[in-house]
């Protein structure tokens, strides 16, 4: 969108709400769209099943096998070389393909063909008996709520298959807008009073999301830091509130003067509704910050009385609170550095150990409190990571990047509780059984909501079919 | 046979399902409505115009009943047995369109239904236009100027009001006097005009309005930040971004890329023409080779460096070459013939061989030896024999190696010559090293060296006392000024040496002798320096800081060796290092980037600019008007600016169009005429004020009947607030600034850093530009702008400081006296809203602002006069600077 204020534009700015229009619509938002063009109107196309998405990343690369997918014959290969198993054929050559080298060095993205035995158990959870580690026990306990896809792939065997997974291309292509870029510029708001798209925690490889959707269409970054949640969403220097507000209803009253000076000014009038909303937001985004509603119990659900898991805690009770006032996605990047925190080349056990006791809980805690407040139906929730870790070791106790095969949950609104789809080989190498590229977990999202991604392409951006991928129907209910 | 059975199989079979799924069609199926969009889309553009794939024209039914090179593909009395019918229901590799999804089965319906009922067509049914004849690929021709209804001094004007008059359009009256200098101070400096130029132009106006008019467009056309404010408008179209990466890694984009910057402000100021700016900005360093002011230019090419993938780094430069100066969407046809412009696949390639051989490099400059922390970069031809291959279907794995691609232009805008000559460089250019200014910057380094020893050791002359350490420390102090000294002679003797090489000079073989024992010297006075340095530690308390016996004994060898060599004439000397080639993939070795420089330069792109900016070119001069005049008017004529193709239909004002691009480059391409023709013109001057009638008529304003309303952008908001507070540095040129130390720098906008990476949050709030890319700029209404303005540092922290200003300059009181006087809230009110909106305050507005005025000194009962006055009168500019007028321009 770099022409400029057109048309669809404005029909954009007016649907997230900061117009006079938005008003008049603000009653019927997701009501199904009468014309099949009006894609940019903020409608769904059909039928949406779910609203708001939280897209929880673990950045640097989760161990497949030490989370959602045993592998059994690595404890009875234990030592072996690959070629020493039944499944020398996974390195065929021809196999290894489809991954793109960014970076050639020793360190990253290499085999690893010595077998390196599972560092965790395994427990059967919930009816329907899905596997987890026993780093991941209060996820286990919500088995029966979600889907695990265990048969994730994609092209980069580097870090910057972290942007991959946002938008679906390999960072040595072209950036393109990410998943939630796509849900932003679809679909309106559900509250005007906060942004639609939020992005918390680190970002390295690529800290944008519009690309070419343009700027507007980017997360608004948020830190949870109840004292600077939003960027001069504060007064900087030292006014007082009343002295403030005075300021500020001057400003409206000549804001509303210039008005009727200049009638049939469109911009005019969104932008003294946006100053307004910009004051709301002064007052929303602390607010949704501010847990002082929250039962003592419901904190504990999200493990904001211990240490280990209170910060990711925070931010995952955070998005609960966004979501439930109407933000269409919250993207939560856990894992700190610039290749991510999970990115275990050594020390697997510790590094995995540590880390998942500081998401675990709270994402449980999540997807109850979620459900015990009706909003699982109405949100997907996505718990994801940007490759797995190869099954042979690297460094005695590490696992190098593993680009094959990989795994990844969704839950909530429109997702078959209780299912496990696809799979790896038996070493955990290849997504052998309905591998999913990475657009697959974006169609999938995109079909819940009720968009049609193919009706939101921009001219002059043409889409692969790739892109766009195809909803796993498997998982869908 | 066999294979028309298959299809007719195959249709047979699906058939029924089309019949389950699709739309029945009945008797209203249009041919227009349903059909023809259908074959535009999916079939133009291989049986169209741009190409007739089997010599068959779907664009009308006449060329369907004529047919393919096998006869008819219509026979609407039978259907099944049409070809098209048969093409586009086949499943297998037979199906067209060959790409993408079959039609829909609604599509097919519609297509079938059609046949069904005769296949007929509008009568008179024209062809798709000869591509050749667009109008945009035709030569612009300067028209008559109009004789108009409405006299018009202004040639603009005249070709304006030709269309108003016929529309019925009363065009609005100027504007206030102080709206235009406002519009006019923004437009040509990016600054809002200040209280005093305010009060100067409007006493000028009173007497004497268009001279006084006149007088500022040339004031401000030859004020330095002109330059600086068109600059960041280029900067836009072309793509500037300071470099970024991981860490230290430069990934895009290029380090010391700001001399590129400091470039195209003095090119405008200096007013160097367009085409000039051109022919620099892709070849000066085949045209000007040792013109290291006009190599910056290439920085143009620099910007798109990438460190991963040559192919998209090329991709980058041909699709943004393209867009920004030709109007082309180049970029279409990487993977395939364009679908929408006649540009072929082989067109895509033919200028990828323009860029193919062109790499980035960093020349030293007499500043500074470490190029990682200064330097000139700059494009040069290091692969002069790099084959182009086209990818087949875009795909840069599968080249096809069998045939070599020959640079070239675009075929469809022919007969303008493009012959590359190989150019041959002088020794300056390919070989830097032996630049004088090498010798200069290593000079100054080694005199710096010399002049700190040389105080050093006098601090020694002062103290008489003799004891073991002091003397031990003396020696060090003696043996790093010989050791300096030495090193000046040893850069001096490699410069010479490096020259005579280079030259091939007769004396060759004795510089070298000279260097080589220079370099002797300088090792045996580094060898005795280091000695030096561990004796005088051996006398130390400390004693981890005692040097081993080992250590001393080690560097006494080290001593007797230099001293054993000083006269071998063995190995060679250190050559200065002038340039640096930039990594080519992050595995390139250092070895390989310090290699001599080819001493050719293909001369494809000199070729390429010179066919750019020939005056039969129909697109250059069009596009670069087309981009001026949007920003002076809010609008562009032709909209895309970056399209120019087929899809875009011949503007409305194509005319005027034409004359401008015909006279501008009959006028030696010179942008500050075209400036100062287009703001004296009575369209630029208008009122924006939005009339019913006109606006229903015209509510897009095609007809420029009155000016349109325009939000500031990033950069003018916060120029324009520093130049209020009389803080802003206006200086011109340098290095960018550093992101951390931009919050409280005074510098203008375009000097801040900009990459993908780095944003700066107050500027990128108000749509700063994208650096990927930014042919106009987006302009959001959001929140954050609102509170940027209300809450920043920067608004509040310069609100006092503008307040204080309005109090000087508006003769409110003594300069003085502005902190502690008492000032009258009327007076203050009223030039306050004039000097940061430029407009009369109206009573309800004054009414507003004194309640105001009055409810704050009640909340801040408690301050003391002065301090609550000050605090106040900060208060009210802080309020008028977020009302919407202030970043409005009307």
């Amino acid at each position: 969108m770099e022409t400029g204020m057109d048309r669809r534009c404005c029909l954009r700015q007016f649907g997230s709400g900061l117009a006079g229009i938005a008003l008049a619509s603000l009653l019927q938002r997701d009501a199904l769209a009468e014309n099949p063009h009006a894609a940019l109107s903020g409608s769904p196309h059909f039928a949406p099943q779910a609203k708001s998405v939280i897209w929880l990343f673990m950045r640097g690369g989760v161990s497949h096998m030490e989370s959602f997918d045993p592998k059994p014959m690595l404890n009875k290969y234990q030592g072996k070389t690959i070629d020493e198993t039944p499944w020398s054929d996974v390195q065929d050559p021809e196999k290894l393909k489809k991954v793109r080298v960014v970076v050639v060095n020793d360190a990253n993205g290499q085999q690893r063909n010595k077998l390196y035995p599972l560092q965790v158990g395994f427990r059967k959870y919930g009816d329907s008996g899905i596997e987890f580690s026993d780093w991941f026990p209060h996820m286990g306990s919500c088995a029966d709520k979600l889907s695990v896809i265990r048969s994730m792939w994609t092209t980069d065997d580097n870090h910057g298959a972290q942007v991959q997974f946002h938008s679906g291309r390999h960072m040595l292509d072209e950036r393109v807008p990410t998943i939630g870029a796509w849900i932003n510029y679809g679909l309106g708001s559900l509250n005007d009073n906060l942004p639609q798209f939020i992005n918390i925690g680190p970002r390295f490889f690529d800290v944008r999301d519009g690309h070419y959707l343009g700027p507007k269409y980017d997360a608004v970054p948020l830190k949870i830091d109840p004292a600077n949640p939003l960027a001069f969403a504060q007064p900087e220097l030292v006014r007082t509130a009343g002295e403030h507000q005075i300021g500020f209803d001057l400003v409206q009253r000549l804001n509303e003067s210039n008005q009727q000076q200049f009638a049939r000014d469109a911009d005019l009038e969104a932008r003294t509704k946006s100053y307004e909303l910009a004051f709301r937001m002064q007052t929303a985004i602390p607010e949704t910050l501010q847990f002082a509603d929250e039962t003592e119990h419901t904190k504990r659900m999200y493990g904001l009385d211990h240490d280990v898991t209170r910060p990711f805690g925070t931010q995952l009770l955070a998005a609960r609170r966004f979501v439930e006032r109407g933000t269409r996605f919250i993207q939560i990047m856990h894992g700190d550095g610039a290749a991510g925190a999970w990115d275990a080349h050594s020390g697997l056990r510790s590094n995995h150990q540590t880390l998942s006791s500081q998401v675990d809980l709270p994402v449980a805690g999540l997807l109850n409190d979620l459900q015990q407040r009706g909003l699982l139906d109405e949100t997907i929730v996505v718990f994801a990571t940007e490759f797995g870790r190869t099954p042979g070791s690297q460094n005695a106790d590490g696992r190098d990047h593993h680009p094959y095969g990989f795994s990844v949950w969704m839950a909530g609104g429109g997702i078959k509780p209780g299912v496990v789809h696809g799979a790896t080989d038996e070493i955990g190498f290849h997504a052998v059984e309905h591998p999913h590229y990475v657009t697959d977990v974006h169609a999938t999202i995109m079909q819940l909501l009720g968009l049609d991604a193919k009706r939101l392409e921009v001219p002059g951006h043409k889409r692969l079919e790739i892109d766009y991928g195809q909803p796993i129907q498997q998982i869908i209910a | 046979m066999c294979q028309i059975r298959t299809v007719w199989l195959l249709v047979c079979y699906t058939w029924p399902l089309l019949l389950v799924n699709g739309t029945v069609w009945s008797d209203d199926v249009d041919y227009l409505r349903d059909v023809k969009p259908v074959l535009r889309e999916r079939c133009f553009a291989c049986h169209g115009s741009l190409k007739q794939e089997a010599e068959l024209r779907l664009d009308t039914v006449d060329a369907m009943r004529l047919g393919s090179y096998s006869g008819s593909v219509l026979d609407a009395n039978n259907v099944d047995a049409s070809l098209l019918w048969q093409r586009i229901t086949a499943t297998d590799e037979e199906r067209m369109p060959p790409e993408g999804a079959a039609l829909s089965a609604e599509e097919m319906q519609a297509i079938r239904a059609w046949m069904l009922q005769g296949a007929v067509g509008p009568i008179d049914e024209q062809p798709e236009a000869d591509p050749t004849q667009h109008w945009a690929f035709l030569r612009p021709v300067a028209l008559p100027i109009p004789n108009t209804k409405w006299s018009a001094a202004n040639p603009i004007d005249a070709f304006l009001n030709d269309k108003l008059v016929s529309a019925g359009l009363a065009p609005n009256p100027a504007a206030d006097p102080s709206l235009q200098l406002r519009r006019l101070s923004i437009d040509l400096i990016g600054l809002v005009p200040n209280q005093t130029e305010q009060q100067d132009f409007l006493a000028a106006y009173a007497e004497s309005p268009n001279q006084a008019y006149a007088d500022a467009v040339q004031r401000l056309l030859q004020r330095p930040e002109h330059g600086q404010r068109w600059a960041r408008h280029w900067m836009d179209i072309w793509r500037y971004s300071d470099w970024y990466g991981l860490g230290e890694q430069v990934r895009f984009s290029q380090k010391h890329i700001w001399r590129w910057r400091s470039w195209i402000v003095e090119s405008l100021n200096q007013n160097i023409g367009y085409d000039q700016m051109i022919l620099q900005m892709l070849a000066a360093d085949e045209i000007w080779p040792t013109d290291e002011s006009k190599l910056r230019a290439t920085g143009f090419l620099v910007r798109n460096y990438y460190l991963f993938n040559r192919t998209t780094w090329l991709d980058n430069t041909i699709e943004h070459t393209s867009k920004a100066l030709m109007g082309l969407t180049m970029n279409c046809c990487k993977c395939h013939d364009h679908k929408y412009d006649p540009l072929s696949h082989e067109d895509y390639y033919r200028m990828r061989a323009i860029f193919e051989p062109h790499q980035v490099r960093i020349d030293l400059v007499e500043s500074q030896t470490n190029l990682d922390l200064d330097g000139l970069v700059r494009t040069f031809d290091a692969h002069p024999d790099e084959p182009t291959y086209v990818h087949l279907r875009g795909n840069e794995k599968d080249a096809d190696a069998s045939r070599v691609v020959p640079p070239g232009v675009p075929e469809i805008i022919a007969g303008l010559p493009f012959s590359p000559e190989e150019i041959r460089l002088p020794p300056a250019a390919f070989a830097p090293q032996i630049r004088p200014g090498v010798l200069v910057a290593y000079e100054a380094e080694s005199q710096r060296r010399i002049a700190a020893a040389a105080k050093a050791l006098e601090a020694f002359a002062e103290t008489d006392e003799a004891d073991a350490i002091t003397s031990a420390e003396r020696v060090v102090a003696e043996r790093e000024l010989a050791a300096a000294q030495r090193h000046l002679e040893k850069v001096r003797s490699a410069h010479a040496a490096d020259v005579a090489t280079v030259l091939e000079e007769p004396d060759l073989a004795a510089c070298r002798r000279n260097a080589i024992l220079a370099k002797r010297q300088a090792t045996l006075a580094d060898a005795r320096l280091a000695l030096a340095k561990l004796e005088f530690a051996s006398l130390s308390d400390d004693q981890e800081k005692r040097p081993s016996t080992e250590q001393l004994d080690n560097a006494q060898k080290q001593v007797d060796q230099a001293a054993e060599q000083l006269d071998s004439l063995d190995g060679d000397y250190d050559s200065l290092s002038g340039s640096v080639k930039s990594a080519e993939g992050p595995d390139e070795s250092n070895a390989s980037r310090f290699a001599p420089y080819p001493q050719i330069s293909t001369g494809r792109r000199t070729a390429f600019a010179r066919w750019l900016i020939q005056p039969e070119h129909p697109l250059t001069a069009r596009v670069a008007v087309n981009h001026i005049w949007c920003r002076h008017f809010g609008q562009p004529l032709v909209d895309p600016v970056e399209d120019f193709g087929l899809r875009t239909k011949p503007p409305m004002q194509q005319a005027l169009l034409d004359w401008l691009a015909v006279e501008l480059v009959r006028r030696n391409w010179d942008m500050k005429w075209l400036h100062q023709l287009i703001v004296s013109s009575d369209a630029y001057r208008r009122s924006s004020v939005v009339q019913d009638q006109a606006a229903d008529m015209d509510s897009q304003n095609q007809f420029y009947w009155r000016r349109n309303v325009i939000r500031m952008e990033a950069e003018v908001v916060r120029d324009s607030i520093l130049y209020l507070a009389g803080e802003v540095d206006t200086s011109c040129g340098g290095p960018t600034t550093d992101p951390v130390k931009q919050k409280h720098s005074l510098r203008r906008s375009l000097y801040f850093t900009q990459s993908e990476n780095d944003k700066h949050e107050f500027l990128s709030t108000f749509d700063a530009a994208d650096v990927l890319r930014c042919y106009r700029r987006s302009v959001s209404i959001l929140p954050q702008q609102a509170l940027a303005l209300s809450n920043s540092e920067f608004a509040l922290s310069m609100a006092p400081k503008i307040a204080n200003r309005i109090c000087v300059d508006g003769g409110l009181v003594g300069d003085a006296q502005a902190e502690s006087q008492t000032i009258d809230w009327n007076a203050f009110v009223d030039v306050a809203w004039q000097t940061l909106l430029s407009r009369t305050i109206q009573q309800d507005e004054r009414q507003a602002c004194l309640q105001a005025v009055a409810d704050w000194q009640t909340e801040l009962s408690e301050l003391a006069e002065p301090e609550r006055d000050r605090r106040i009168r900060a208060n009210l500019v802080h309020a008028i600077l977020n009302v919407n007028d202030f970043i409005t321009i009307r």
